[in-house]
């Protein structure tokens, strides 16, 4: 048994691309092996910028000879009249290399089919891999590809070296004009030279010496280790959530060597976040804090490469740093000379989306959104005034040079200059939340106000995308459709702010009937509101709680915020519930029994004194209905849902002995809708709390 | 090393590995892509090797000739080699070791950058080269011109010549820069960046430009018509950089701003088309 080494070398790819490669050429050896019947160990991947690995332990010299089922022809084709076998069978024999006689049938979906045992003998690896080997980058896909040679092959970056090693021997292969050796390159130092290595031990053994860490995991304990020994012993520490550039960082350099550089002068006048931004988006290096989390004037950077020189390398970036930043505060400068306000007035140069007209039509929209907030929030009119004056304002950065120039600053932006120019606090803090959660580990707003404008943007951003007749399946989302409603979700649910998305997205639909037409408004509302349904089921299957959620599904969307409040209550009930049958048993039997009866009719909120009813449990049914009904609405209005949940289950115990004694389908029409009538308002009193026939 | 002699340096590189090296074309143009040089060449089979000096305007970049780094007009050197050799990265970090930057000493890192003119129909996949965290260079290879993927892919090597010559001579300040043995960037550059920026942004004549645009374009498709590609993509250019300085001066709106984009590229697949006729028929 020996060790099977394969290399792919590559100009540099993309960071964000190379940890998934590795993991799908991972997946296609193992799936190869296994398919080739080759036996084998442990396959673990490992990668570089300019290079994608496995290393597969233990790999067996040759497979085991084995017998095989091979399938020929239907068995009614097989033989003539005579019972003898016919040209068909007996060409699938000689193909097989087998003896009809030693042929039998099998019956595959109703259809009788001649089989072939055969014994395929032992074979050698070596051959069995070099025969996929040529396949694999083939089967690599990337999210962008690029062809860089005649034969039109497409890879993310060319491919410049490829490397086969089983044990000692060196396996031959061919991809893009690129011939199979038994060399690599080092790291991107002086002139290249090709390394012969003999064995995948040596492969490693040689990368290392040629300043390769061919593992992602180490170089990023190698980051994590020697950030730790230069911030230290200083008392700074990085910030927090640096994950996601750490990440990048790792593929970014084939040897990382980290050093701390000062941060310039002018960094000190500018914004934390602006400085943060051009710091790690712009430059791939991390922010210095004090323990108490202030910005210390050091950022920390890693170099590709050794040590040796590195003070020159620190003061290359020092400089790039100090040079951007000044960019950056000439544009703060430039911006600043004109309030925020005057930006609103050139937001008709930008284009919000294709075919959904400007930034300017957009800031209209949400400001007609604003400004009817009472109808879909709770909020007070002064309130909505605000909202009105923060949606006015929410764009107009995107026509500074700053935002042009740093995009992922919008909102913040905007924020520092209102706030520069003494704008009211509330207002600042709305425009500078707007976009947030920007990903699934940002938080959501942190104020109302930013709340409100957030999902306000939001709406109409997922209302237009689907009024120009996108359709989301499919598992891209090019125009952040899902994001939009996976924040508005998001800031719904986590804050438990109630609002009510029908009427909202109905207004939103509105403004886009009043500021230009759509190409596709049909149904709109629905759509969306379909498409937000489906984001909320996702958020709680992400969760885990789909199974707490079926129950409350059903709720109208006005109630999302309160759902993680009621999926408590209903857990707390359900937990201190003592009787032997408990009332949410019985209350979930009979939801489900007045579902399927008044199936196809409207539920209904109160019930006419006359109805005729005469039977003592239907008499008993309907006062104690109508006794539930106004304390469980005065319950609900308070958000006491264990109290709501606990009065419905009163009517657990006249439920059953309604369904008991009375036959709903009588025979007498005026019986039978009267009977109909009173189920169809328990249907309206129970589903207030939950659909208990989805309780499990 | 002063900015003279570092261009001249990488233009011998590069001729000895087999480039023609050509004078700048003499039109504006945006980039040095734009050059026909590069943007007709790359199209088709036929084999190009090329290094030229290209002077790049963008009337929007103008800063009145006050800020140390943003240009109305920058230099780029610009290399095509068509089809790629297998070690052009090699061969690109060598040109480096001339102006006295090697990989031991500095940190140079190729980061992922696509890069795509619409108003060409052309779009490529490739890095831009990072020194010391400093963007010195764009490295492309071509995928896409004329609105076509191109049977045989042309790499660009695009040189920032003033972002290298700050990093070689330590400059913070372009203007500072020295272009020649006591001739400073500023004394040639400074007045006429002022110039042309007061230009574009504030005295250009937006109806005449309007007027001109409209006649170069009309003038590019007669030419077309006529199937003389080399006057019908120079009134092309025309068009182009007569529409970066109305963009610069402020006053298209977006939906025209795409229309004129549409008419530029209108005319570029025209000339492409009419290149690619001809190489079929050679």
């Amino acid at each position: 048994m020996s060790d099977l080494l394969i290399e792919i070398l590559t100009e540099e790819l993309p960071a964000r691309f190379v940890d998934n490669a590795q993991a799908q050429l991972v997946e296609h050896v193992t799936t190869h092996l296994d398919e080739s019947f080759i036996g084998h160990g442990h396959v673990r991947g490992f990668s570089t910028p300019r290079r994608l690995v496995v290393l597969v332990q233990n790999v067996k010299e040759q497979t085991d000879a084995r017998t095989t089922e091979v399938k020929g022809p239907a068995r009614a084709s097989s033989y003539d009249a005579q019972g003898n076998p016919t040209l068909a069978l007996l060409g699938f024999c000689r193909g097989q290399g087998v003896d009809p006689a030693t042929t039998y049938a099998v019956d595959v979906a109703g259809k009788s089919y001649v089989y072939a045992r055969k014994t395929v003998a032992e074979q050698k690896s070596s051959e069995l891999v070099e025969a996929f080997l040529p396949r694999l980058p083939h089967e690599v896909t990337f999210p962008k590809m690029m062809h860089w040679e005649e034969s039109g092959f497409q890879f993310a970056r060319p491919i410049r070296g490829l490397l086969a090693l089983l044990g000692a021997e060196v396996l031959h292969w061919e991809v893009a004009g690129v011939q199979s050796s038994n060399t690599t390159f080092g790291l991107r130092v002086g002139k290249p030279k090709p390394i012969t290595v003999t064995s995948p031990e040596d492969y490693m053994r040689r990368l290392r010496e040629a300043f390769v860490i061919v593992d992602p995991a180490e170089r990023r304990r190698l980051i994590e280790k020697q950030a730790d020994k230069l911030l230290k012993p200083l008392g700074f520490k990085l910030g927090d959530n640096m994950g996601d550039l750490l990440d990048e960082v790792v593929n970014l350099v084939e040897y990382p060597s980290v050093f701390l550089g000062d941060l310039p002068k002018i960094a000190t006048e500018l914004p934390e976040s602006v400085v943060r931004s051009v710091l790690q988006q712009q430059m791939h290096s991390f922010l210095v804090y004090s323990q108490n989390q202030n910005v210390v004037p050091h950022f920390l950077s890693v170099r590709n490469g050794l040590t040796d020189f590195i003070d020159i390398v620190q003061r290359g970036n020092e400089s790039v740093a100090n040079a951007r930043l000044l960019d950056a505060a000439f544009f703060i400068q430039e911006d600043m000379r004109e309030p925020l306000e005057a930006y609103v007035g050139r937001l008709d140069t930008l284009i919000f989306m294709d075919k959904l007209g400007t930034m300017a039509t957009k800031t209209l929209r949400l400001e007609r959104l604003a400004a009817c907030a009472t109808m879909y929030a709770s909020v007070t009119r002064e309130e909505e005034a605000t909202l009105v004056t923060a949606a006015h304002l929410s764009k107009a950065d995107l026509a500074t040079s700053m935002v042009k120039e740093y995009t992922s600053l919008q909102g913040e932006i905007g924020g520092v200059y209102l706030s520069r120019a003494g704008g009211s606090p509330n207002i600042v803090s709305a425009i500078r939340e707007q976009y947030m959660p920007r990903s699934p580990s940002e938080d959501i707003p942190a104020t109302r106000l930013g709340r409100l404008l957030g999902v306000i943007d939001k709406v109409d951003t997922l209302t237009g995308i689907l009024g120009t007749g996108f359709n989301p399946s499919g598992s891209e989302d090019p125009y952040g459709l899902r994001r939009a409603g996976n924040g508005i979700v998001r800031t719904i649910v986590e804050s438990r702010e109630s609002v009510d998305l029908e009427t909202l997205v109905k207004k939103a639909v509105e403004g886009y009937q009043a500021t230009g037409s759509l190409p596709h408004p049909e149904d709109l509302q629905q759509r969306v509101l379909d498409y937000l349904k489906g984001r909320i089921t996702q958020y709680f299957k992400e969760k885990q709680l789909t199974r707490e959620y079926a129950p409350l599904e059903n709720l109208p969307l006005v109630e999302l915020g309160s759902v993680p409040e009621r999926m408590q209550a209903l857990a707390d009930v359900r937990t201190v519930s003592t009787s032997v049958v408990s009332a949410y048993a019985v209350l979930a039997d009979s939801h489900r029994r007045i579902q399927n009866i008044t199936k196809g009719l409207p539920a209904v909120t109160s019930l006419p004194a006359d109805l005729l009813l005469t039977d003592p449990e239907e008499l008993v049914l309907r006062q104690s209905a109508q006794a539930a009904a106004p304390r469980i609405l005065q319950f609900l209005a308070v958000r006491e849902y264990s109290e709501a949940i606990r009065t419905c289950e009163e009517l657990a115990v006249p439920v059953t002995a309604f369904f008991d004694r009375i036959l709903v389908m009588a025979t007498d029409e005026r019986v039978r809708s009267a009977r109909l009538l009173l189920l169809c308002y328990l249907k309206y009193i129970l589903g207030l709390v939950c659909d208990y026939s989805k309780l499990t | 090393m002063n900015f003279e002699e570092m261009v001249s340096k990488l233009e011998h590189f590069w001729e000895d590995e087999g480039c023609t090296r050509l004078f700048p074309y003499d039109q504006e143009v945006g980039a040095g892509t734009l050059s026909p040089y590069t943007f007709l060449r790359v199209l088709g089979r036929k084999p190009w090797k090329a290094v030229y000096v290209q002077p790049s305007r963008r009337p929007a970049d103008g800063r009145y000739g006050e800020n140390p780094n943003r240009l109305y007009m920058h230099h780029q050197l610009q290399v095509i080699v068509k089809p790629p050799t297998t070690d052009i990265q090699d061969t690109y970090l060598r040109s480096l070791y001339l102006l006295g930057l090697k990989p031991a000493e500095h940190d140079i890192r190729f980061v992922e950058d696509n890069w795509e003119t619409p108003v060409l129909g052309a779009a490529g996949v490739g890095w831009e080269v990072w020194l010391d965290g400093m963007e010195v260079t764009q490295f492309t290879y071509f995928q896409q011109a004329g609105g076509q993927e191109v049977p045989v892919v042309a790499v660009e090597i695009t040189y920032g010549l003033e972002r290298l010559a700050m990093f070689v001579q330590e400059k913070k300040n372009v203007y500072e820069l020295e272009w020649h043995e006591g001739v400073t960037y500023g004394d040639l550059r400074q007045q006429v960046e002022r110039e042309n920026s007061i230009y574009s942004f504030e005295q250009a004549d937006i109806e005449a430009l309007v007027t001109m645009f409209d006649l170069c374009e009309k003038e590019s498709q007669r030419m077309i018509d006529k199937r003389l590609i080399t006057p019908a993509y120079e009134y092309l250019l025309k068009c182009s950089h007569t529409f970066n300085v109305l963009d610069a001066r402020g006053t298209v709106g977006v939906s025209q701003r795409l229309a004129y984009l549409a008419r530029v590229r209108r005319l570029a697949y025209g000339c492409a088309n009419l290149y690619l006729e001809n190489e079929n028929h050679e």
